[in-house]
């Protein structure tokens, strides 16, 4: 299958209808596709980095002006399929010469079950030790072509490190990817792609397609003896088309039903060749889709964020949708690109969000995927300015919050609080979504401030102060009364409520927002 | 069921009433249960009294709670209002506001001493009753442990809530339910306390 020329990618068009098409018919004028209908949420986020990839490889337009004929007019289908075409002999699936996101040549190497290029898969020693409790083995045993294309991409963007020089992803193992995305509910999967595109004078194109830009069509840079792969020995499109894992797959020419999609397909992948010490990323790789943290002190190279336990929420926003001062997060470049300069143009055209997804890694095994939705919007120097500090003490605020929440309610529940161990996240995660709707209310607020005014009205802060009392101390007695009282130690609970109480009035930065939520006395 | 906010004056010339006929407050006193005090004549005048200050109040309130409330004042010897430092602050300067609820005033030692009237197992025995006759019998306890100087107003309050909790379900918001205000007021009142 060649990944350019054949109709593989699973979608929905404008009139409801599913469809699977080649990467090339996203340009279609008539009933357009509309959006992709990956079988997985982590495929769905593939698909879209590799339609990104492929136009910011081919398509990206030369300057600003052009972007915005093509926002405004999706290009006619000949032209786009022509750029595509060139570049249709890097993607076959399968083939004896170079194949996609796959070893240059590996004649030997580990045989390993297709399976394995999904990232929740038990792993060797898993199995072994028979410890596939949740995500059982042979599940999944064979793959159609379209799965298999999927899995090959995600595994090599998302890659965690998987043993001895098997190699983590060019952004790190699970990182998070930040996508601009059209608000309007009408918006084609067009404008949904073309909304993360950078112009070439933001991002150089490439002259020629090699293996400067795709790593599958030369020698693979190994890595047996700690040789690096730097930003600097490679093109910069490099980054949408890492490939840090050695595989060669092999097709087996039998017809018969994908384990994933249910879908009939002539020929099956079942295993797959692998060897380690493969590319190993290393240095101050950027991304364009990805937010990183950056060193204050500049020694260290910038390290992308990932997925954390607890899931991404509103004390994210600040780092991924702008810049948080307080630990380096940067929002990724396409991000920061909107915000400085697309978002203005587009405001009159229903503006947009960011969807932020990711795996949550603990180094080998998938501890969850996560998935959100965030508000972004335009706002001028200045404004971003003051939004930045001002959001920046909300959720420092409500950082402080729930540490105090988290440690009293301990404190209610166990004689000795800090001999107990166990997970608390839950009552984390309980006061941050009990806090998101009126932090965005606020958040919403302060965007429309104009920029000269420096400081927040006293307002916003106090309608913090009263969402933060309240809702901590609503999530501290569903915690810990919701059984009948009678029976609970109620003096422990009486008095942690208390400690509750007086921590929340004297900590430093409650009482600094608080201070700024009574209006200033006119003089 | 209704709050006693308007009826808090007939409350206290009722308790004041029963001070006057001694024969009435004796057979009250004698009552075990909240069964023996529905068919006393001054039963009778305490639904009368409650009614004219709030019509319609005899209907509302459980018989066996009216009942509760007249047995519990024929124990208690004068009303105290005295102001609540838990909810009012250290400053006795201020002219204060709220005034010490049942619950406090349980935990709040009499002056010269420094110890609860009323010890953290009875209370927690108190909060445990499992039947109306445990439970009146465990107030009036708690009265005699105050010397019969009570808030008549928070007491009777509180034996409406309580039994309006006994028959029916809990509400959704628990630090409305009578066990959790009542151990929010005692524990933070009760002195030296520590685990």
């Amino acid at each position: 299958m060649n990944l350019i020329t054949d109709r593989w990618i699973p979608v929905i068009r404008q009139n409801g209808q599913t469809d699977v098409i080649a990467p090339g018919q996203i340009a279609e004028a008539d009933n357009p596709v509309m959006e992709i209908n990956a079988p997985r949420p982590d495929f769905q986020g593939a698909l879209y980095q590799f339609l990104i990839g492929l136009l910011q490889t081919s398509f990206a337009p030369e300057d600003e002006n052009l972007w915005l004929d093509y926002w405004r007019q999706m290009p006619e289908l000949k032209e786009l399929q022509s750029c595509f075409d060139k570049m249709a002999f890097a993607f076959e699936l399968h083939s004896d010469g170079p194949a996609f996101l796959q070893d240059f040549d590996l004649p030997d190497g580990e045989i390993k079950a297709v399976s394995a290029l999904l990232i929740e898969a038990p792993g060797g020693k898993t199995l072994k030790d028979n410890l596939d409790h949740f995500i059982k083995r042979d599940s999944v045993n064979q793959l159609c072509p379209s799965c298999t294309a999927s899995a090959l991409f995600t595994l090599q963007t998302n890659a965690p490190s998987g043993g001895v020089g098997h190699r983590v992803g060019l952004r790190g193992g699970g990182p998070l990817t930040t996508l601009v995305m059209p608000k309007l509910m009408s918006s084609t999967l067009w404008q949904k792609l073309w909304l993360n595109i950078l112009n070439q004078e933001e991002l150089n194109s490439a002259e020629q397609i090699d293996a400067q830009v795709m790593p599958w069509l030369g020698k693979t840079r190994i890595s047996d003896k700690g040789q690096i792969t730097s930003p600097n020995d490679v093109h910069p499109l490099h980054a949408y088309w890492g490939m840090p894992r050695r595989i060669r797959l092999t097709e087996v020419a039998e017809e018969g039903n994908c384990d994933l999609c249910g879908c009939h397909a002539d020929s099956l992948f079942r295993e797959y060749r692998t060897k380690n010490y493969g590319t190993n990323y290393d240095g101050a790789w950027l991304h364009p889709l990805t937010p990183y943290r950056f060193d204050p002190k500049k020694v260290n190279p910038p390290l992308s964020l990932k997925g954390q336990q607890g899931g991404l929420g509103y004390r994210h926003w600040l780092g991924l949708a702008l810049q948080d001062n307080e630990n380096g997060d940067k929002a990724a470049k396409t991000v920061q690109f909107y915000n400085e300069e697309r978002g203005r143009k587009l405001s009159d055209s229903g503006g947009a969000a960011l969807w932020c997804f990711g795996y949550d890694m603990d180094n080998m095994k998938a501890r969850c995927w996560y998935e959100a939705q965030f508000p972004v919007f335009y706002l001028s120097q200045q404004q971003r300015e003051n939004v930045m500090v001002c959001t920046g003490e909300l959720i420092n605020a409500a950082r402080e919050t729930v540490k105090m929440l988290r440690n009293e309610v301990k404190a209610a529940w166990f004689r000795r609080p800090e001999d107990a161990k166990g997970d608390m996240s839950q009552i984390d995660a309980q006061f941050w979504q009990a806090t998101e709707a009126d932090f965005y209310r606020l958040l919403e607020q302060l965007s429309m401030l104009p920029g000269d005014i420096r400081m927040a009205p006293s307002e916003i802060y106090a309608n913090w102060f009263k969402t933060l009392n309240t809702k901590m101390m609503q999530v501290f007695e569903a915690a810990t009364l919701t059984s009948a009282p009678e029976d609970l130690d109620l003096k422990r609970i009486v008095n942690a409520r208390k400690s509750l109480r007086n921590k929340f009035y004297n900590n430093k930065n409650i009482k600094a927002l608080s201070a700024k939520a009574r209006p200033e006395e006119v003089a | 069921m209704s709050e006693l906010n308007t009826a808090e004056k007939q409350l206290q010339s009722w308790h004041a009433w029963l001070g006057g006929n001694r024969g009435d407050r004796a057979r009250l006193r004698r009552a075990e249960s909240p069964e023996d005090i529905l068919l006393t004549d001054a039963f009778f005048h305490f639904l009368e009294k409650m009614d004219q200050a709030d019509p319609g109040w005899s209907q509302q309130t459980p018989m066996l709670a009216s009942a509760c409330i007249a047995g519990a004042l024929s124990h208690v010897k004068t009303d105290k209002q005295t102001p609540s430092w838990i909810h009012n602050g250290k400053d006795k300067t201020d002219a204060a506001k709220k005034i010490a609820s049942f619950a406090e005033q349980l935990a709040t030692p009499p002056e010269g001493k420094n110890k609860a009237p009323m010890s953290e197992l009875r209370f927690q025995q108190l909060q445990k009753s499992p039947t109306i006759d445990d439970f009146y019998r465990r107030i009036i306890r708690a009265i005699r442990l105050l010397d019969g100087n009570v808030n008549v107003v928070s007491l009777a309050n509180d034996i409406i809530h309580w039994h309006q909790e006994f028959n029916q379900p809990f509400g959704r918001h628990p630090a409305k339910r009578l066990a959790v205000r009542w151990a929010t007021d005692y524990f933070t009142a009760l002195p030296k306390n520590k685990d």
